[in-house]
Order: structure tokens, then sequence, then C-alpha cells
């Protein structure tokens, strides 16, 4: 069964590609395409509007959602629901969550919830969205696909300065320190951010395995 | 539920991304223009097949979201390959942290998500 799928951050430079893939591709399925800025101003936008208008109306929309804001991403679980419930859409099918932002000429900044933005956009956000939307999957199940990087582990990546580490102290991981060094430590901040959604992946995992084998166990004890 | 897999992808280094010109110092932009995106053949000779263009990654991670080839697959990949992650993100302890935090962070609550066996 074909189903909806939702994938944030769909006009950056693998983003487009992506979405043109999977409507050519995968037709039966519906794509809900997240960006930071919907309007016609944006130019990233504009590119994955062309790219997506040759393909049948209703397949593939674009909205704006800014993961910047916990709240933004909530409301736009909230709208999917919605959208699902009245059969605007059909249940998921996997969520991509492509979206990042990194800062490497400046300061941490800090987002209207207090967190890195940095880090929020990789993780924090993504991980509420996700959190939110499992119950609207279809029967059949489908993939929460998290972008990482190779920078998540320390040494790989030739950018990096100083290694990815989840602090001890979780309240650095959303309120870093300040420092002199912007470009090596913005990049730390994402790979950082990167390392997070990876260590989540698998705690995401062991949590849907969990439901998985309660629910075989279930089914097995009604005799 | 049941069915729901999650995998976390390194789509490869990325040559021609635009993030490499987004908030970064001048001389990345120039490493972008005059070193990487020129040289892209021979460093992928020195680098491996992870250093590529974003139309590809694309592609494959349209792939791996809803091609039936991927079914059931969870873990980390690189590129459209299972590979290992690193140590200290396969750490239990710290992925359980992390949860927990992030439940807080994420402002999820029972009443909110369908993934009650989230919550201690």
């Amino acid at each position: 069964m074909a189903g909806l799928v939702i994938f944030t951050g769909a006009n950056s430079s693998l983003g487009i590609p992506a979405a043109d893939h999977l409507l050519q591709t995968y037709p039966e399925y519906t794509a809900v395409f997240t960006v930071r800025d919907a309007s016609n101003s944006d130019v990233n936008t504009n590119a994955l509007r062309k790219t997506i208008a040759p393909y049948p109306e209703g397949k593939a929309s674009i909205v704006g959602l800014d993961l910047a804001s916990v709240s933004a991403a909530h409301t736009f679980a909230d709208s999917i629901i919605s959208g699902i419930q009245s059969g605007q859409y059909p249940p998921i099918a996997a969520i991509v969550c492509n979206a990042y932002y990194w800062n490497l000429t400046g300061d941490p900044e800090l987002t209207e919830d207090g967190f890195d933005k940095t880090i929020q956009v990789a993780h924090i956000s993504h991980a509420a969205l996700v959190l939110r939307l499992l119950g609207s999957f279809r029967p059949s199940g489908g993939r929460v696909v998290l972008l990482s990087s190779d920078s998540h582990w320390p040494g790989k990546n030739s950018m990096e300065k100083y290694p990815p580490k989840i602090p001890e102290d979780l309240e650095l991981l959303i309120k870093p320190t300040v420092d002199d060094d912007k470009e090596g430590r913005g990049y730390q901040r994402y790979a950082t951010g990167k390392l997070a959604v990876t260590a989540w992946m698998y705690a995401l995992n062991r949590y849907l395995e969990k439901v998985s084998v309660l629910l075989r166990f279930a089914t097995t004890c009604i005799i | 539920m049941k069915q729901i897999t999650a995998i976390a992808v390194n789509p490869g280094n990325l040559v021609d991304s635009r993030a490499l010109t987004t908030n970064t110092p001048q001389s990345l932009s120039r490493m972008q223009r005059f070193v990487y995106k020129p040289l892209l053949p021979l460093l992928r000779l020195l680098m491996g097949p992870t250093l590529r263009t974003s139309a590809p990654a694309g592609v494959d991670i349209a792939d791996i979201s809803v091609n039936h080839k991927y079914d059931g697959e969870r873990g980390f990949f690189t590129l459209t390959q299972k590979d290992q992650s690193s140590p200290e993100s396969q750490d239990e302890f710290t992925q359980t942290r992390l949860w927990g935090a992030t439940l807080s962070w994420a402002n999820i609550t029972k009443d909110n998500t369908a993934l009650q066996g989230g919550f201690k």
C-alpha cells in the first residue's frame, strides 16, 4: 500500500533531486515537502516548485515549517494528523528528516525554545515531529529516515577541528558555550547534532521493536 | 506501529551542497568552487565513493524511504549499505540519556505520542 511521504528541508541540494526521483519513480505515493520559507521569494523553494510542477496535481505539496520552533513542529504534526483523518492525505509511509541548520561564522544561536539552533533543527524538532506522527503510519508500517553524516564519528570528516561529543551535562548540548573559533565550533555543533540523531535512532528502534514484540505476544495469547 | 523502522543514513559528502556556501566563511566557498567541484573525479579516487554530488544522494534517500528492498531494515547506513556507526552513537547509556532529555525538550508526553513504551 502506498502512503504519505513527509520530507523536511525539501528545497536543499539533496532534497530537490530526492523529490524529483520520489515523484517519478514512486508515483503511487503522495508527498508533503516542507521548507522553512514557502513563500515565492525563496529561490530554493521556487526551484523545488519547478521540480514538482510536471507531476500530477495533488501528488505533492510544499508546506512551510520552521524547525527552529518546537511548537511549529507540533502544529505541523496536528495538520498532518487531521489531514489524514479527513482523507486529504493517505496514512504515512515515511518521514524523512533532512532539514539542517548550521552557522560556521558566528556564535551559537538560541531559538525561541531556548535551544541551540543547530541541535534543535537537526534533532529536537525532528524528534517532536516523528513522535507525534508515529500513530499515523499506515497499518503495514513504514520508515523514519534520519539524515546523518560521517561527521558524527570523530576523525572521519576533514572539516572537523573539535570532535563531536554528547556532553555529560546535556544542558551543554542545548546551550553550548561561546568560543572564538566560530568555524571549528560551528562545525562541532553540526557534527554533534548528527551524533545525537544517530544515537537517538537506536533508541527509537528499540522502543518500536518492543511494541512489535508486545503485539505479537498479545496475538498468540488470544486462543 | 509495529512495522515502523528507523534508519540513520550518511548520504555521502556532497561537494556541490549549498550548505558549503550557507553561513560559512569565504574560504569554504572557495574550496567548493576551486577544489571540491572541479577535482571531484580525482578526489573520489583518493577518498572513495562517499564523495559525490547531491543528485545521486537525493535519489538514494528517496529510495531508502520507500523502496521495498529496505523493508524491515533498521540501523545505520552509508549511502545505501548497512554500516557501523560510531561507538559513542551505539552506547546504550548515551542513547537512553538522550532519549529521555529529548522527550522533554520536544514537549512529548504520553498524551501526544502513540509510542507509550518510550516513557519510564
